[in-house]
């Protein structure tokens, strides 16, 4: 943000005015004019103007320069017409015209104003900026860009690095920009930090809280994952990184592996990356009817599994664990049974249970040295049932490994726990454990050696 | 209406001719005057009120001229209500006697009611347009604050000054 913007353009506006508090005044004493054109003063001071040319130059180094200047001290309006620019040891100020009102502490900059940070090199361009100094009355300076879309390039010392900068470049059809630390923009905001881009109807920032905030239909981009909803709140740390990232209302995440929806979704970064995720639904219905609209939903490629909440770990960007929480349900969505005759319950493998906790471990085919994210794979999926008699449940398929043109066989288990150890993406063994009731169902017309049993317990369930 | 007056009251001897003796130094034998008066004070008026009064050490007067040359000036000069707007002092000038115009020359310090204080080489000051400017280097000294000014034009109650490359402090107004 711009330094020291309280000094800015109020400073040198005063030395054309004369009767403002006392600080003023005494800028007014270190500044001096140089005129290059013709002078008038009229009604014994009332009215100064200065054409073809005006200079201000004060002891502590700021200049002020335009075409003319006009002073009216009645109404305490300074105007700096043409071609005005104002430089401080910190910032310069390049625009078509600025009127300062004396009384009130206001710089109105109008027509192709370029605000810059000398210091940083941030910059902020817009058709027309007013500044409010800051008063007894308004603790706080403060920049106001009404209208005309203003763009700003905004540059942050790295603190542990000061040789290294951090650029954050906003547009927004207006914006607020208050003391040295907060900011907000309104009117389609595109904000874009690195590989980082955010879009909203408005956004804000207070860097003092570390809030980082983007309302109506608000949307957040990297190269790994793109986050929206109706609205995202960001955390930063004391390095301004974000740490957290909250997104409400119609959550969304969408990355390369696994899409993510939920009423709520919050996502936790180390160093810029995600290292866990939590989607949260929205409550259950008083009347307790499943509503998958308001779950948590995680989607990939192969795998959908809904719940009241999901959370995800993932350290250093490698998902470890997914614990979904309540009413959790987990289906295969490969490898599906395009038959007709087929019922949808039977025509993928699937979990259900009160809480499922899946495991990753690094996919097998991982090359040695590969430089590329390591691909990851279920290593294990556990089903616990709920209270009373919600029991955990699955279905998963046996092909026939003789024609696996064959129907699948259906394996139906019931239990407290159930726990399925994967390997290479198909189920390897189950271990059902209390309450288990198991039902293995051979479809008609196979070859009885194919089909040891049409119901009872399946073969592959080991109970415990 | 112009109703112009100019008294000149001879406060010391006067001198006509070059048929007395120098007052002040062998300086004035060298001079063309058809006449020297020594210790002058004049009095402009416009439109009946009076606009200057002057005192010159020495007027140098001349028959075929309606100007007077003028050593050791000291001017009053009133706004339009009679009442003294500023002072001027300046070691020579020029008296139009059909104008009123005066111009100051040599180290010219007017200084007005208010007390801004103006400084320059030559002064111009017209009584019936009740103008005062100067078309060289002029140094302002206002409420502590120097400003200078190339040129610079200003009614005689200096509520409306006009110039040139306007340099130092802005005039906050010298009425």
């Amino acid at each position: 943000m711009f330094r020291a913007t309280r000094s800015l353009l109020l400073a040198a506006l005063a030395t054309a005015s004369g009767t403002v508090d006392a600080r003023a005044q005494a800028r007014t004493e270190d500044c001096n004019v140089v005129g290059q054109g013709s002078f008038a003063s009229f009604g014994q001071g009332e009215m100064v103007f200065l054409g073809g040319g005006a200079r201000f130059t004060c002891k502590d180094g700021r200049t002020i320069r335009s075409d003319s200047v006009a002073r009216y001290r009645t109404s305490g309006i300074v105007e700096f017409i043409g071609r005005v620019r104002y430089t401080d040891k910190q910032n310069t100020l390049t625009a078509g015209n600025v009127r300062y009102l004396e009384r009130d502490h206001i710089a109105m900059a109008q027509t192709n104003v370029v605000l810059t940070d000398r210091q940083t090199g941030s910059v902020i361009r817009a058709p027309a900026m007013t500044y409010y100094e800051a008063t007894q009355t308004r603790p706080e300076s403060r920049i106001e860009i009404a209208a005309g879309r203003p763009h700003a390039v905004l540059v942050a010392v790295v603190k542990t690095d000061t040789t290294k900068r951090d650029t954050t470049v906003v547009d927004a059809d207006a914006m607020d920009i208050g003391g040295r630390d907060s900011f907000q923009g309104r009117g389609n905001v595109v904000l874009v930090r690195g590989d980082l881009r955010g879009t909203g109807g408005s956004a804000s920032y207070a860097k003092a809280q570390g809030d980082l905030r983007l309302w109506s239909t608000a949307r957040l981009t990297t190269p790994d994952y793109t986050l929206s909803g109706d609205s995202i709140q960001g955390r930063t740390d004391a390095e301004d990184r974000l740490e957290q990232l909250t997104s409400y209302g119609s959550a969304k995440l969408d990355a390369k592996e696994v899409d993510v929806n939920a009423p709520l979704l919050r996502i936790f970064l180390e160093e810029g990356e995600v290292s866990r995720l939590v989607a949260v639904g929205a409550k259950p219905a008083p009347d307790g009817l499943l509503d998958p609209t308001l779950q948590a939903v995680a989607l990939s490629e192969d795998f959908r599994m809904t719940a009241d909440s999901i959370d995800a770990l993932a350290p250093k960007q490698a998902l470890e664990r997914v614990t979904a929480v309540g009413r959790a349900f987990g289906e295969r969505i490969t490898g599906e049974l395009g038959n007709a005759n087929v019922a949808y319950v039977a025509s993928r493998d699937w979990m259900k249970g009160d809480t499922i906790v899946t495991t990753f471990v690094e996919a097998r085919d991982t090359v040695p040295g590969d430089t590329a994210r390591p691909r990851r794979e279920v290593e294990s999926v556990l089903a616990v049932g709920g209270s009373a008699a919600a029991r955990a449940a699955s279905v998963y398929r046996v092909k026939d490994e003789k024609d696996p043109s064959l129907l699948p066989a259906i394996n139906y288990l019931l239990a407290r726990r159930i726990l399925a150890i994967m390997a290479n993406g198909e189920v390897a063994s189950v271990q059902a454990a209390g309450e288990v009731q198991a039902v293995y169902l051979q479809p008609d017309g196979q070859p009885a050696a194919a089909a040891p049993g049409r119901v009872g317990a399946a073969p592959p369930v080991r109970r415990q | 209406m112009k109703a112009r007056t100019c008294v000149l009251l001879l406060a010391a001897a006067a001198a006509c001719g070059g048929s007395v003796e120098p007052p002040t130094g062998e300086g004035y034998t060298e001079l063309t005057a058809d006449n020297i008066m020594i210790g002058v004070s004049t009095t402009a008026t416009s439109d009946g009120v009076r606009s200057a009064t002057g005192t010159y050490d020495t007027v140098f007067v001349y028959n075929d001229s309606a100007s007077y040359r003028v050593k050791g000036v000291h001017q009053q000069l009133f706004d339009s209500n009679g009442l003294p707007s500023a002072t001027i002092r300046a070691d020579s000038g020029v008296l139009n006697t059909i104008t009123d115009a005066t111009i100051a020359r040599g180290k010219v310090v007017l200084i007005t009611r208010t007390g801004c204080q103006i400084e320059t080489e030559e002064l111009h000051y017209d009584a019936q347009n009740r103008s005062v400017w100067s078309d060289v280097h002029t140094r302002f000294l206002i409420s502590g604050k120097v400003t200078t000014a190339e040129t610079f034009r200003a009614d005689d109650g200096f509520n409306n000054v006009t110039g040139t490359r306007l340099s130092g402090a802005i005039p906050e107004g010298c009425g």
